[in-house]
């Protein structure tokens, strides 16, 4: 980094500790900002400032929002509060939403457990959903944590947590995507969907 | 199958290379450290995705260049199939199958098998369990992509167990927090035991017949799969490939050991505790064989792992013989030859061709290695 004059060097470090962005591509990112008009610049500084400072956990589901409770939580009207989705990742909620077909509200934990990592159970936001669950008007939590082993060890961790409560506890399905011909679908795929088959 | 052409560039030591190869029989000749090993690698990388000897994909990537590309032209019997591969440090490989660009590296799978024979593999009866848990692995997940998948989730959930058995160990967390982890162990470590039995189950009767056959009749092998959970004197069972059974088995232990996992801070059960038992005429081959044996039960193994990838692939995988030709004597050389002549595609690495025998020689394809560069004579 040294070949650079202060200023240039510190944007590259910055930029290079982002993820997915390493040494070469920070320093095409760098000067790409410093070459490019001011005011996109200072745009790209002021937006980053202003999400910093802005955002914040959501009281009732721990989503990111700019206001509290955020919107999806504020309006029980359109959304239907007896059914809680549990997601890892603030970036899941929008990949629901999409598909317009759930109603209900989401709870997000913010990772999954794993002892490698030091991550337990406690350093999820998982008290906050048994808070939402102490009155009694959540019927179902659908648990959608990602198919990974980290994922899966969470939703049998909050099955055992929430079941004794005496709410349904449900997982979405993986399988065969709908649309696809199955000769284009992965063997992997393929072979777990069919080990999960169910009698119709 | 065959390999017909392979081409390497900026891979290991060859900046840039075009091998054709349509014949059934080949042989890379030269000193060490030329390239032979290389050549060989290049098709277990397109193959399976990995190299046994690369950790980082770096390693393979010619000192100086940024990335490295292999491909091969394979004729198989539904048509031919064209592998690309793109190895790059710190990136995952790109890789296109018929031009067409692969969504993971588990599907590449089943376009390109091969069998390799190294001098490692001389351990497998005598060397400790790991070699041959790698055998069977290695075998099973170049036919079954579903495998694979438990295999490597297997191992992940057993990485994460084990932080979390230490964990509790010192004291640091709750024996309770070990539940979330069960399900998922108990169901993909016996998936991978289901899998291994049913192949020990194929191999084992195809290992037999080989080995009667270099052994003129006097000797009978048979191969034993044991699972952890069997005690050291305790007989093989039936339903090693009954699902349910297993999954019993695997939780009565779990249940059994829990306390001690606790002690010790690490997994005891669980199919990273298998092991394969030779047995010729009726004893373990590991405690009571000669070496010569020994020797003969590794070659009755390999050739019967080309037997098994054949019934479940339909057609023969490309044999890879690397140095190991000089291991054999003579009457198992031929008989390893006469095995595969004509009808499996082999490739052999040898730093002398005078460790080969004439007869051999004289129907192969000779390619001599030197810093990297192929010669072929005449």
């Amino acid at each position: 980094m040294s070949q650079f004059v202060r200023p240039i060097a510190q944007l590259i470090e910055q930029l290079a500790q982002l993820p997915g962005i390493g040494p070469k591509t920070a320093q095409r990112l760098a000067f790409h900002l410093i070459s490019t008009k001011k005011e996109n610049a200072l745009a790209l500084a002021n937006a980053i400032v202003e999400a910093r400072e802005k955002l914040r956990y959501c009281s009732v589901c721990c989503n990111v929002t700019d206001e509290d409770p955020c919107r999806l939580c504020s309006n029980p009207v359109k959304r239907d509060p007896s059914v809680i989705c549990v997601v890892e990742d603030p970036k899941d909620v929008p990949a629901l939403e999409r598909t317009r077909e759930f109603k209900g509200l989401y709870h997000v934990l913010h990772g999954a457990i794993s002892p490698m990592d030091g991550i337990g159970p406690d350093a999820l936001r998982i008290k906050e959903l048994l808070r939402r669950l102490e009155d009694g008007k959540v019927k179902e939590v659908v648990v959608a944590t990602n198919p990974t082993v980290e994922g899966e060890a969470t939703a049998t961790y909050l099955a055992r947590l929430i079941k004794p409560l005496g709410v349904k506890v449900t997982r979405m399905a993986h399988g065969v995507p709908v649309g696809g011909d199955l000769e284009y679908i992965d063997e992997v795929t393929l072979s777990r969907a069919l080990e999960g088959r169910r009698e119709m | 199958m065959r390999v017909e052409s392979l081409s390497l560039q900026n891979f290991r030591n060859y900046e840039r290379l075009t091998l054709s190869c349509p014949d059934f029989l080949n042989v890379f000749i030269g000193q060490n450290a030329q390239g032979k090993t290389n050549l060989l690698e290049t098709m277990i990388v397109l193959a399976t995705g990995r190299s046994l000897r690369a950790a980082r994909d770096a390693e393979m990537v010619r000192w100086g260049a940024e990335e490295a590309h292999v491909s091969a032209d394979i004729a198989r019997e539904l048509g031919p199939v064209r592998i690309e591969m793109r190895l790059r440090a710190g990136v995952g490989k790109r890789v296109l199958v018929n031009g067409n660009p692969l969504r993971r590296l588990a599907d590449l799978f089943g376009y390109l098998n091969v069998v390799s024979f190294t001098p490692d593999d001389l351990q497998l009866v005598k060397g400790s369990p790991s070699y041959r848990r790698q055998f069977l692995d290695y075998e099973i997940a170049q036919v079954s992509p579903a495998y694979r998948d438990h295999l490597v989730r297997y191992n992940r959930v057993l990485k994460q167990r084990n932080s979390l058995l230490r964990a509790i160990a010192d004291g640091e967390a709750s024996p309770a927090a070990l539940e979330p982890w069960e399900p998922q162990l108990v169901e993909h470590g016996s998936r991978v035991i289901v899998k291994r039995a049913e192949m020990i189950a194929s191999l084992s009767p195809l290992a037999s017949e080989i080995h009667r056959r270099i052994t003129q009749g006097s000797e009978r092998l048979t191969l034993e799969y044991r699972p952890f959970f069997l005690a050291e004197d305790e007989p093989v069972e039936e339903g090693l490939q009954d699902l349910d059974h297993i999954r019993l088995r695997f939780v009565e232990k779990l249940h059994r050991l829990r306390r001690a996992e606790i002690q010790r801070g690490t997994s005891l059960v669980g199919p990273q505790r298998d092991d394969v038992l030779f047995k010729v005429n009726g004893v373990d081959a590991r405690i009571f064989g000669s070496q010569g044996q020994q020797r003969t039960t590794v070659l009755s193994c390999k050739l019967a792992e080309i037997r098994y990838m054949e019934e479940q692939v339909g057609e023969p995988p490309v044999l890879l013989l690397d140095d190991v030709m000089s291991e054999l004597d003579a009457s198992r050389r031929s008989f390893l030859v006469g095995e595969v002549q004509d009808r499996v595609q082999t490739f052999i690495t040898s730093a002398y061709a005078g460790d080969l025998g004439e007869s051999l020689l004289a129907r192969a394809r000779l390619f001599h290695i030197r810093q990297g560069q192929v010669y072929t004579p005449g």
